[in-house]
């Protein structure tokens, strides 16, 4: 069997293909063309995917799913759509169906040593990375169709066009979708603020 | 409390975007997923390695020699429903007789809708102007569609006749008789030819008792319905009748005289404002669709979807099924979810069509009862001919399939008549109590199968238990076993077998993605204790003889050649 191979070798070979090229390529058997897809997208449906399950591993199983998926449905990919989109198509319909089938998902406070930065003092560093986390758990917390929407068009910054493709819906249904996400999600961060500012109060933090 | 702006909201998610923007999944996930690509790869080399090399290079000069016949060969000229349901192709040359005693219907390629009476035996051909029907034994009812150039013939092994209206068709052992329900045939006997019209009839035997023409097609299905037309006569026939054609006799013309929504409204709507299901209702959510007599509510739908299903296309899941089938089954009342149609079934046209929603309320005309079917193909097709000036035509591409044939050793298992299985379900004819189901340790200690086709779970591995059945029935569950493709029967025989076949659950055998995304609880006997066993592919060789080649089968799509925006209502 062929070594693995590293990302730098599929930057080399693979960098100046767009994605379409590459799908063509892996679908008559180019593992580095396969492995440049994979290189090429998996940060973004890793992200995508921790928004809509929450939690790391649940998101690493999801980027393993969509991947093996598309490896079996490279057919299946039109040349005129973004794969991108595609993939995020897949991913969503994972999420959901592990997310259904779990029905629990753990807290980003878990994992909240992740968002350390290199912010000048502990306190802040502390107060921005406890506000990152409520900012998390309240996209967890929003219904799936408004999660979808903050995770592509606010985190991933897809354009409305590119949101509709990958949801598959209209892009005026991407427009109120997304009006009405960010006000539900105003609503939660507000109370998770306000619990969090009675916690420190109660805590003795310098507010 | 302080209330969040949306350009505070808006700035906080840029910093957790950028916070995370260099989150990747760990590196074990690209080895796990890279480790699943060489396994891949590895099995279809494998399998597929220097014999479909082989396979290819003969393929490719023998399509050279016989060009297109090759493929019309190969290809379906009918689809099989059955009475429970299930829907298959049905290739040429085969001999096919429904196991159930309620018959089946048969669509054929034209169009045309042929009703198996039970216990009768055919087989379809390709005639030089159209296709041919060989009635070995039984009885049919055909609705044969206009045809153009084109001719639909039904030969028995004493007369032919030539299509060209409604008929029932009886052979027996002393002859063939046939009745004209309506429309008109030529029949040939010998080098005689005599026309039928509408009520007449011909033996081949002065044996055959004469009856009644309506008494020819009591056993049918839709017995009613073509009664009430036959006795009104000519003027009212075209309509009752609609409801036994199937919806593709659109792409071909229907007469004017069918049954057609009176009144319909078209609103564009949009899937997230849905309004409230009124108390008591049952709503299905934007992209379903319900139907109760006379009335037809598709809520909140794209174009493409509309088109789909005025079509008779399923959703894409059961795209490999069936080679492409149209004519899913729908009832009134019930509620179908139909998906969104995602460009792989209606094709061309322009965005807007994949994009607005609409939704449509439509009532028949006063007087008419069409089915649920006529409401949901032909009327709504033409609703959308008439409102968005739809034109469509349907094509055919070609995409990888299987064809199961038996491997160089030959078949490892004995045909065996229909009797030799155990029959299950409601008491025999004769009154006596059928037997219950045989599971695998009860064939292994040398029981006789139950008649038909059993799945069931062992351990890890599938198990299919066959009980007198042909290997073109196999061909139907292997392709759902194969991930939803379509398997091809090029085995050569009609003889039944008895027979088991165990192999692994894994990638090579997933069963269909809409199985899989429905989670459903695993079957009795998956906490069996049993061992792993070889994939489906060695299975087939090692058990039965058989083996799965790699092949090309036949799906259909439409093709939008042009529509505009809804006129008002």
């Amino acid at each position: 069997m062929e070594p693995f191979s590293a990302p730098r070798q599929y930057k080399d070979v693979q960098a100046h293909l767009d994605d379409n090229a590459l799908v063509v390529r892996a679908r008559a058997g180019d593992r580095e063309a396969f492995a440049g897809l994979y290189e090429r997208h998996q940060g973004a449906i890793f992200r995508f995917a921790l928004h809509m399950t929450g939690a790391t591993a649940s998101a690493e199983d999801v980027v393993q799913e969509v991947f093996v998926a598309l490896m079996r449905g490279l057919n299946r990919v039109e040349a005129n759509r973004s794969v991108r989109a595609y993939l995020y198509g897949i991913a969503r319909h994972i999420a959901a169906r592990r997310r259904r089938r779990e029905r629990l998902w753990v807290s980003f406070n878990a994992e909240a040593h992740e968002l350390a930065s290199g912010s000048p003092s502990v306190v802040e560093d502390l107060q921005r990375r406890d506000d990152l986390v409520r900012l998390r758990d309240a996209i967890v917390a929003l219904p799936r169709k408004y999660r979808e929407v903050i995770a592509l068009c606010d985190l991933e910054t897809l354009s409305y066009e590119e949101a509709a493709s990958s949801l598959g819906c209209a892009v005026g249904t991407i427009r109120s979708r997304l009006h009405r996400a960010r006000a539900r999600l105003a609503s939660l961060l507000e109370r998770a603020d306000n619990d969090a500012r009675f916690s420190r109060r109660a805590a003795g933090w310098v507010l | 409390m302080t209330q969040i702006r949306e350009e505070d909201l808006l700035a906080r998610l840029r910093t957790l975007a950028s916070a995370e923007a260099q989150r990747e999944a760990s590196p074990h996930v690209r080895v796990e997923v890279m480790k699943a690509w060489d396994a891949r790869q590895e099995r279809r080399t494998r399998f597929f390695g220097w014999r479909a090399a082989f396979v290819t290079m003969a393929t490719v000069i023998g399509i050279a020699l016989v060009g297109v016949s090759f493929w019309r060969q190969t290809d379906w000229l009918a689809i099989v429903e059955a009475a429970d349901g299930s829907h298959y192709g049905l290739g040429p040359n085969t001999v096919f007789s429904p196991d159930d005693s309620r018959g089946a219907m048969l669509t054929l390629k034209d169009g045309s809708r042929v009703e198996m009476r039970a216990h009768s035996a055919l087989s379809l051909e390709r005639a030089s102007d159209g296709i041919g029907i060989r009635l070995r034994t039984g009885g049919l009812v055909i609705n044969a569609v206009p045809q153009d150039r084109s001719h639909l013939y039904v030969h028995t092994k004493d007369m032919t006749v030539v299509v060209l209206g409604t008929f029932a068709v009886n052979t027996e052992d002393n002859g063939s008789r046939v009745a004209v329900i309506d429309g008109e045939v030529r029949v040939r006997e010998g080098t005689s030819e005599k026309k039928l019209t509408r009520g007449e009839q011909v033996a081949t035997s002065p044996l055959l008792a004469t009856r009644p023409v309506k008494e020819e097609f009591t056993w049918s299905r839709q017995a009613n319905v073509i009664a009430a037309a036959f006795a009104q006569g000519m003027a009212n026939t075209a309509a009752p009748l609609a409801a036994v054609a199937a919806p593709q006799t659109r792409v071909q013309g229907l007469a004017p005289t069918e049954p057609e929504f009176e009144v319909a409204s078209i609103r564009a709507c949009d899937p997230d404002h849905l309004p409230e299901t009124p108390g008591g209702g049952r709503g299905g959510g934007a992209n379903s669709l319900q139907m109760t007599p006379g009335r037809l509510r598709a809520l909140c739908m794209t174009a493409a979807t509309l088109i789909r299903t005025a079509y008779g296309f399923g959703p894409i899941d059961l795209e490999f099924l069936n080679g492409g089938s149209r004519g899913r089954a729908m009832d009134f009342t019930n509620v179908y979810g139909l998906g969104v149609e995602d460009g792989r079934r209606v094709r061309s046209g322009p965005d807007w069509m994949r994009s607005e929603h609409y939704t449509i309320e439509a009532v028949a005309v006063p007087g008419q009862t069409p089915s649920a079917e006529t409401m949901r193909g032909p009327m709504l097709q033409r609703l959308l001919e008439r409102r968005l000036q739809l034109k469509a035509h349907v094509e055919v591409e070609q995409i990888p399939s299987f064809a199961l044939a038996v491997s160089k050793s030959g078949l490892k298992i004995k045909p065996v008549t229909a009797d030799a299985c155990e029959p299950t379900g409601p008491p025999l004819p004769n009154g006596a109590p059928s037997g219950g189901r045989r599971h695998l340790d009860d064939v292994r200690r040398g029981e006789r199968p139950s008649c038909g086709l059993l799945g069931e779970r062992n351990g890890p591995n599938t198990v299919f238990i066959g009980g007198a059945v042909p290997l073109e029935g196999l061909t139907r569950v292997l392709g759902s076993r194969l991930g939803g493709i379509r398997v091809l029967d090029r085995t050569g025989t009609t003889d039944r077998f008895n027979f088991v076949l165990e192999f692994a659950v894994d990638e090579n055998a997933p069963g269909l993605p809409i199985e899989r995304r429905l989670d459903l609880p695993p079957l009795p006997g998956a906490e069996n204790d049993a061992p792993l066993a070889p994939t489906i592919f060695t299975a087939l060789e090692d058990q039965l003889g058989l083996r799965l080649e790699r092949a090309q089968a036949g799906r259909e799509f439409l093709v939008v050649d042009h529509i505009e925006r809804p006129t008002s209502n």
